[in-house]
Parts: C-alpha cells; structure tokens; sequence
C-alpha cells in the first residue's frame, strides 16, 4: 500500500510530493503511467530501498509491505528482508551488466542471496530455458544484443525469486519483436509474482496489466487519452507536486535580473510579461527572430556500395549498402536490436567511416569531396543518449550558446517549440544533466533544431516521451520537412514513423529494404 | 578441438619467464626462457596471427629502445671504435661513430625489451582477465567490491570510447571550444555508467557475503605441471649463475 511520500533534496532545495492512496496486491501487474519525467522511477528506487542509499535526500511519509502477517512501514527503517523479495529491471540494459560472462551474470542475483549450489544450477538451467538464453550460457555478455541483454537481466532477476518484480521501461531500448518476446516471458510468469510495469506507450501490454496508477502533476487531471486507452482496468491517480524552496516566479526573476546585467548589459530595460513565456524568452535570449529561410538549399544524400564492419575480426554490419535521399524527406528507419540502426546514423553522419564505399553529401553549388570532409557542417544528430551534446553548466547556457552560434532562428519553429510546453523556462537554472530521460532527449532535440542544419538525424526520439509529447515531436517534424529539411528518424516506434515518414527503411540482411 | 587451462597457470609461467630476463642480459639464454612459455601457449592454441601481432607491435618499445641507448650512450660505453665517417650537411658537420661496446650494450639491451613485451603481449592473449580476478577474489586476496568495480569497469571501456567519438564529433557540431569543455560530457557518462551499474548490483543484492556458482577451479594436475615448468626455468637460470 502506497501512501502520501514526500522526498526531499536537501541540496537542490526540491521536494517531491506524491499524494496515492492505492493498494498494489499480491501476484497483480500494475502499470504506473504518465507524464515523463514526473517521478515514477524515483519511486521505484524508493520502493527498492535504494533511492536513499544512492542521493542524499530525505524521505518521509507510508509505504506499507505485508509481509504474510503484518503491514511493516519500509520508509521507517527499510527491512533487510524485504530486498531478498523485491527485483529491479531499470531501463538500459547494458548498462546493468556486471559480469563479462553470461552464465556469471544470470547466477549473480543467486550468488548474493547465497543459494546453495544446486538451486543456483536448478534456477540457471529453469530460466535459461525460459529466457532462450540456454545456447548463449557462455557467451560473452558484451556480444550480446539489446534484447538479449535485457532478457538476461530479467532472468538474473527472477532467477533468486523475488515476490516482487519493478520494471522501470523495460523495453525502450529494445526493437518491437524483442519488446514483444520479452512480454510474453513477462505474461509466462504473470499470477506467479507482482510486477509493477512503468510504461508510457503501454498499448502493447494491457492484456498483462491488471490494473494501473496513473501520475498527474499536481491537481490536474489524468489525460483523457490514457483513460480511454486502459478502458475497463481499474486504476488510481499519483498527485506528484515538485516543490521547490525558492520559488519558481522567484527564480525566474533572479534569473532574469543576472541575465539583463551579465549577459546582455546594454540592454537594459528588458520589457518582460510574466504571462508572456514566449516573449520572455525572445527578450532573455535578444533574438531577432527571422520570418523565414531566405534561400533554398537542396541537397542530396548518396551512399555508394558502402561496407562496413567495427573491425576486421567481426562480421560486415553493412554490405554493398546503397541509397539516395534528398531534402525535405522524412526517412524512417527500422530494424531488430543490434542491426545497426545507431551505426546506419553514424555512417550518414560522418563519425564512422565505411571501410570501402563511400557516404557524400551533394550540395548543388559546392565540390562533393568539400562536404565529405566536414559533415559536421551539414548535419545534426540527437543520439540516443542526449548527454553526449551537453557541454555546459546549465539547461539555460546550451541554448544561449546555439542561439549566439547560429544566430538564425526561425521564429515559426520557436512558436513551435513552445518553452513551457518542452519544459525550457521552468529548468533553465538547472543542469542539463540532472533532467530525466525524457527531458533531457526534448533538450537535445530543441539544440538539434537550434542548429538548423540542412540533415537532421535523430535516434529515437520518442523515447521516454508520452503521448501529447510524441505529437508535438511530429509537428515540429512536419514543419521541419516543410521547410525542407532532410530528416532520418531510426525508431522502434513503427505507427509514429508511419505517420510522419515519406518512406520507411527496414535494416535487413546487411542492407535496406524499403518497407513502404 | 582448442585446449583449456586457467588463466592463472598461464600467469605463472609468465612471471616465472620474465624473471630470467629481467636477471640475465645474455641473448641466447633469453631466448631459451622466452621460447618456453610461447611454445606451450602454441600448445594451448595460441593462433600464429596473434603471435605476429604481438612480435610487430614489440619491434616498436624494442627499436626505440635501441635508438635511445645507441645515439645517447653513456662515456663509459665508448671502447673499441668500429666505423667512423663525418658528414657535411651544409655548414653542419656531424661525425659519427660506432663502438664495439656501444653496440653490443644496445643490442642486447633492445633484445630484452623486445622479448619481454613479447612475452607480455602475446601473455596478454592468453589470459582471461576476469578468471584471474575471479580466483583471487574467491581466494580472498580482493574483496568482491573491488573485483565487481573492475568488472564493471572493463565492460564499460567499449562504451567510453564510442562516448568519446560521439562528443568530438557534437563539440565540432555544437561549435563548442575550447577542447577541454568535450570533458564533462564524458565525465558524466562515466558517472552516469557507474550509477546505474551500482543501482543493478545494490538492487540485486550484493554483498560480500555470497555463495560461488562457478568456482574457477584449477585442475590440480595441470598446476602441478605449470608449475614445475616454470621452476624448471629458474632453476636453469639459477644454474648458469
């Protein structure tokens, strides 16, 4: 039973403030949906007992175990017992991978359990059969895909038989047949244990879900679109409401009152309307926004018998691979874990040389040899971790220094990006790097844009993103296409790509095969 | 069919090889100690790719050694002139000369660099890191911590240096400079890495108190012999001393 939860960050002066009155029961699979970046997998490392172990923050309020006879409060004093009962499965499944060895990693859960020697075999030859990972038991863990990787997570989980399984987004990173594989193992132990199941595009699993908890900010109320999709499912709201002990209008004011003296000093008579976030953030930022592109560049895109392979020991992960695009397409690009979705991005990028054949950029008026060299002139790329493209102290920082670079804004797309909507305004004092997954991903995106490249590549950018995001996503996309831009999307989320690509690419037999 | 052994025999042998050669200067002698160990790696599997890849790569350290202690001998080395010649190059005149002790010193200097990086390259492939460590920490002579905490670091190096491509290619995108803000980006992928690599090993349980599936265990027979081989080149060494 979780109860009113309050965590608090004595350092960043937040506080989180979850408001549930909702009963999980005992071999039920709850979903926990909702807005990205509001809370959910910090409780889940609260329910683990690891938030507290981890961050320095201070938790208070009920989280109540029954544990066969009695209710015990595991926020008090969080029983050693109960780890025993519980497993976690967080996002990225490589980087829960301890052991270099696949047999290593899928008894290490039993080994800290201390089980006697045959369970540990029982369970190892049970669940690798389950898992399918039976023929991968000495393999090296570093070879395996994203799919299996994941599976030998959830097997080295359930392998010491927990009561309890929390699934923080299991399947984000994994393509649509290993998401589906891995949930029917899910639906292979479902009445055996509780499972609590974080997911934002959860179609896929309401025939596992039993019931649900939906999270809300504050008092508002739980989107329309989520109700109407777990239709028939019994389900609870989790109020969450971020406080902070400097409040937000005041940290906007001081923000703004450094930002007139520091940054922009001559001007000083910054005429700001606090309802106004979007002029608010042209006068902070000093743009002159433009109308529009004043001139049209076409380009185009050319690979020619491109092969590639890591290095001269492993198996070509491209062969003779061939294409041509040109401005103002959107591609989507598809394919299983481990294909080379992430590589095909990083051909076209310019980060990874093919080992014969070639990757041009054809601009109309310029040598082609000229922009083979510098790709980095041409395109952007927001990859799959966003991390990668934060250089600087904080949120506010990454943007003022694409603007003063770039100097071209397109004021339609700022409409479009609409601060409060990609949570600009309320983080801009904050690191980048302390944003959830779902901001963070936003963030890159907006940089990308900022940086009005005549390529734009993206990495999965609906991931750890809800439904009114992913929309939103798909207008700027749109708008971006109108304006001629060459987009490349690789996704695992085929009915969003259908709805904004021109044509969808699918990574088989070393190659492309056009899927419509 | 490849043969298996623990890695740890393998280490024996290595650090019982390159005793000698560290001890002893004489060529020949280096050569015996050296030969050993690689023919019983040949034995176990060792594929003559490697073995060149390791000798190439040893010329490197060996030459830049030789170079090092023959242009910059020391005075006392300077006995028994060989060659001599003096060069003009322009208004420049440079003189030349070899010595009988000069060279030998060098060659056989560069030689025992040459086999000791060999014999630690070609070790290198024959060893599985993780057996080794494995062992120690069963035997206790590393807590787990440790050895968990090398684990995770030795998984996490392909990613680091895929990081580091990504982010010199987005500070050249991103038009960022100077190169040292390009540090943070990949100081806090590491951070992040190990977070999430502790949350997976905390959320499972671990302690220092756990049970062994896969023992490692050495085949007593094969220490035996490992060891004996490798006694019988010290004492060999010891021997011609």
């Amino acid at each position: 039973m979780i109860k009113n939860i309050e965590v608090e960050y004595p350092q960043t002066f937040k506080k989180l403030k979850y408001e549930v009155d909702f009963p999980i029961f005992e071999k039920q699979v709850v979903l926990f949906t909702g807005r990205s970046g509001i809370g959910k997998s910090t409780l889940f490392l609260l329910l683990n007992g690891i938030l507290s172990k981890i961050y320095s923050c201070n938790i208070s309020g009920d989280v109540f175990y029954f544990n066969g006879n009695t209710y015990e409060n595991i926020i008090e004093n969080y029983p050693e017992n109960i780890k025993k009962r519980l497993g976690y499965l967080g996002q990225n499944p490589y980087t829960q991978i301890v052991n270099p060895r696949v047999i290593d990693e899928l008894v290490f859960g039993m080994e800290n359990h201390q089980f006697s020697k045959e369970e540990m075999n029982r369970n190892a030859v049970k669940f690798s059969n389950l898992f399918g990972l039976s023929y991968k038991l000495n393999d090296k863990t570093k070879t395996l895909s994203g799919g299996y990787c994941q599976r030998l997570n959830l097997a080295s989980i359930v392998s010491y038989e927990p009561d309890i399984i929390l699934l923080d987004e299991p399947v984000s990173f994994l393509d649509s047949n290993a998401a589906k594989s891995f949930y029917n193992t899910i639906k292979s132990i479902k009445g055996e244990k509780t499972i609590i199941i974080i997911e934002h595009l959860f179609e896929q699993i309401l025939d596992i879900v039993d019931n649900a908890l939906i999270f809300v900010n504050g008092d508002e109320k739980p989107d329309e679109k989520i109700i109407s999709i777990i239709k028939g499912k019994e389900y609870g709201i989790a109020r969450v409401s971020p406080e902070n002990k400097i409040s937000q209008i005041e940290r906007e004011k001081e923000y703004i009152q450094i930002e007139s003296k520091e940054v922009f000093e001559k001007d000083k008579e910054i005429n700001i309307k606090e309802n106004n976030i979007k002029e608010k953030l042209y006068s902070l930022l000093k743009i002159e926004p433009k109308r529009e592109i004043k001139e049209e560049i076409k380009i185009k895109l050319k690979a020619e018998n491109v092969f590639f392979r890591y290095n001269r020991n492993s198996e070509f992960i491209f062969e003779n691979l061939n294409f041509e695009f040109e401005s103002g397409q959107v591609i989507g690009i598809i394919g299983e874990n481990g294909c080379g979705k992430s590589t095909f991005l990083q051909l076209v990028s310019g980060i990874l040389k093919p080992e014969k054949g070639s990757v041009k950029i054809i601009y109309p008026n310029k040598k082609s040899n000229e922009s083979n060299k510098k790709t980095y002139k041409y395109v952007s790329i927001l990859f799959q971790n966003p991390e990668s493209s934060f250089f600087f102290p904080l949120v506010k920082d990454e943007i003022l220094h694409q603007i003063k670079k770039e100097k071209e804004i397109d004021e339609n797309l700022l409409e479009l990006i609409h601060p409060n909507f990609f949570d600009i305004v309320q983080n801009f004092n904050r690191s980048a790097f302390t944003l959830s997954e779902g901001e963070k991903r936003r963030l890159g995106f907006i940089i990308q844009l900022l940086m009005n490249r005549p390529i734009r590549l993206y990495d999965e950018p609906t991931y750890a993103q809800d439904y009114n995001r992913v929309e939103s996503m798909n207008k700027i996309m749109k708008y971006c296409k109108k304006q001629n831009i060459l987009q490349i999307i690789v996704s695992h989320d085929f009915d969003f790509l259908k709805t904004i690509c021109d044509r969808v690419y699918l990574i088989k037999n070393k190659g492309l095969e056009v899927l419509y | 069919m490849k043969k298996k052994t623990h890695s740890i025999n393998f280490l024996i042998l290595y650090i019982f090889s390159i005793i000698p050669i560290l001890l002893r200067p004489k060529i020949y002698f280096n050569l015996i100690y050296s030969g050993i160990p690689i023919l019983i790696y040949l034995y176990y599997g060792l594929d003559l790719k490697k073995l060149s890849k390791s000798f190439l790569v040893s010329l490197i350290p060996s030459l830049s050694y030789f170079i090092m202690i023959f242009f910059f001998a020391e005075e006392n080395l300077k006995r028994g002139l060989l060659y001599e010649r003096s060069l003009n190059l322009f208004s420049l005149k440079i003189v030349l000369k070899i010595y009988e002790t000069q060279l030998q010193y060098a060659i056989a200097a560069s030689f025992r660099v040459f086999l000791l990086s060999f014999l630690s390259f070609t070790t290198t492939f024959m060893l599985d890191i993780w057996q080794i460590f494995k062992f120690f920490m069963i035997k206790k002579v590393i807590s787990f911590s440790y050895g968990y905490a090398f684990s995770i670091a030795l998984n996490s190096v392909s990613s680091i240096i895929d990081e580091v491509r990504r982010v010199n290619f987005l500070m050249k995108n991103r038009k960022v400079s100077p190169f040292y803000k390009g540090f943070l980006p990949v100081l806090v992928f590491g951070i992040r890495y190990s977070e999430l690599a502790s949350i997976s090993l905390i959320s499972r349980g671990f302690s220092e108190k756990r049970t062994i599936f896969n023992e490692e265990k050495i085949n007593k027979n094969e220490f035996i012999t490992f060891l004996i081989i490798s006694i019988i080149i010290l004492v060999m060494l010891l021997i011609r001393t």
